[in-house]
């Protein structure tokens, strides 16, 4: 009866942790692989439009002064 | 009014060269066209005389000022947009002072220059007008008046009637020529449309690849142009071009030979390979070769397919034993001839005739460079002439 507690015990002990385990690893590989990328790439457009509209806008203000 | 010269203007983006090595020197109060096919350079080369652009060496010069490194608004020139620019919220009159409000003129200044602007494009009477409710040309003449009231040195113009529709361009071509004589100042004039730089200006700038071709009035592009890609640029349709060898003899090509003494020219030799090149108008049908003063010996072809374009006929003339080839950008292929004749030519498809080419409209460009040898070869053998005109003769 004991040995059948423990085994019980051990084994939800077992998937629990192995669930928890997997959850942070696959946390980890998506933060590395997925969310950090997917952020600069956001930040990166951002940049970018904010240049090009910054480019924009000098280039009508300076085809303004030659109207 | 001012001259414009540029130094050795290059501009370059990363390892694109836009444009090259560019020396123009446009003279006080000319009309001059830069054309070219799309992406050759022309319209870089006038954003860096606006000032839109910086160029990445070489001096600009406008008047006796260095204007390289000055902003748009110190330079004194004014610049006409291809997508005309008006703002939508304005009516014509606020549009017109636009670039005098923003440099602090009085009111009383301002009224009396869009008052003139307006006189000289037509605008009278439509000065409370918004843009919406005018015409394409309209518009247009918005924009020249709103560059006009500026009354800059120089006037730049970005292909402005590309937008227009054909009648309407060919109507405006007339007026901005009208506002030159009137104005009597610079204009450069960004075209890829060569029929309206023929008409309006005073020297074509042919432009190919970022590099400067050719400069001179319109007519001497024509019938002496520097190079095979200008002639074949300028004039519609296109001039022929047929590659021959320069023999003892004269000039031999696949399909015809053309008499004359390599001596006189200078430059190449026996064995060289030339480009023979001829407008449409300049190939006439065997029976009219005693009218020309000096002619090829008759060229034996087949008709191939007419064009009736109302006041003439084009004919494409295929060229007997000529094998099809690898011809330039725009150009026909070298097996075949483009006449142009009366529209009363009672030419038809697949009709064997024999042709004669002016020798004197005749130009030969080197095989491999492309630059002109010669324009128009009076040389040619008196024989090849007279059996041109027995030919001629023996149809009668």
């Amino acid at each position: 009866m004991a040995s059948t507690v423990a085994l019980v015990y051990f084994g939800g002990m077992a998937v629990l942790f192995f669930f928890w385990i997997y959850g942070i690893v696959s946390f980890g590989l998506d933060l590395k692989n997925k969310i950090v990328p997917g952020a600069r790439q956001y930040l990166r457009g951002r940049r970018k439009l904010k240049e090009k509209r910054k480019q924009e806008k000098e280039q009508e203000e300076r085809e303004q002064q030659l109207y | 009014m001012a001259n414009v010269t540029l130094e050795h203007v290059t501009k370059s983006y990363e390892d694109v060269v836009a444009v090259d090595d560019m020396n123009l020197d446009i003279r006080d109060g000319e009309f001059v066209c830069l054309v070219g096919p799309s992406g050759c350079g022309k319209s870089t080369t006038m954003e860096t005389i606006a000032g839109l652009t910086k160029p990445t060496e070489g001096t600009i010069k406008i008047g006796d000022r260095d204007v390289t490194k000055l902003p748009p608004k110190d330079r004194g020139v004014a610049m006409v947009f291809q997508n005309i620019a008006l703002f939508p919220h304005m009516d014509v009159y606020d549009n017109i002072s636009f670039g005098l409000r923003l440099r602090d003129y009085d009111k009383e200044e301002i009224d009396r220059r869009v008052e003139r602007a307006s006189d000289i494009v037509q605008l009278e009477g439509m000065l409370d007008r918004m843009p919406e409710e005018m015409s394409g040309g309209q518009r247009q003449r918005v924009a020249i008046a709103r560059a006009i009231v500026r009354e800059p040195d120089v006037f730049l113009m970005d292909e402005p009637l590309a937008n227009l529709d054909a009648k309407l361009r060919v109507h405006m071509r007339t007026e901005l020529q009208r506002l030159h004589k009137q104005l009597d100042t610079t204009i450069i004039y960004v075209t890829h449309d060569q029929a309206e730089a023929m008409t309006m200006s005073d020297r074509i700038a042919v432009i190919n690849g970022g590099e400067l071709q050719q400069i001179d009035p319109p007519l001497t592009c024509y019938n002496e142009p520097t190079n095979r890609f200008v002639a074949g640029f300028i004039g519609s349709p296109s001039m022929n071009m047929v590659d021959c060898e320069l023999t003892p003899d004269g000039l031999e090509s696949d399909s015809f030979a053309v008499d004359l003494d390599p001596a006189t020219l200078s430059g190449t030799g026996v064995g060289d390979h030339v480009a023979l090149g001829i407008r449409p108008e300049d190939v006439y049908p065997v029976e009219k070769a005693d009218e020309l003063t000096a002619s090829t010996a008759p060229i034996e072809v087949t008709t191939d397919v007419l064009e009736p374009m109302g006041d003439e006929i084009f004919v494409y003339l295929k060229l007997e034993g000529a094998p099809e080839d690898e011809t330039m950008e725009g150009e026909r292929s070298s097996n075949s001839l483009l006449m142009s004749v009366d529209p009363d030519s009672d030419i038809a498809e697949d009709d064997q005739i024999s042709v004669v080419l002016d020798a004197s409209k005749l130009h030969l460009f080197d095989g491999d460079s492309g630059d002109a040898i010669a324009h128009g070869i009076v040389d040619i053998g008196a024989a090849a002439a007279d059996s041109a005109v027995a030919e001629s003769e023996g149809g009668d």
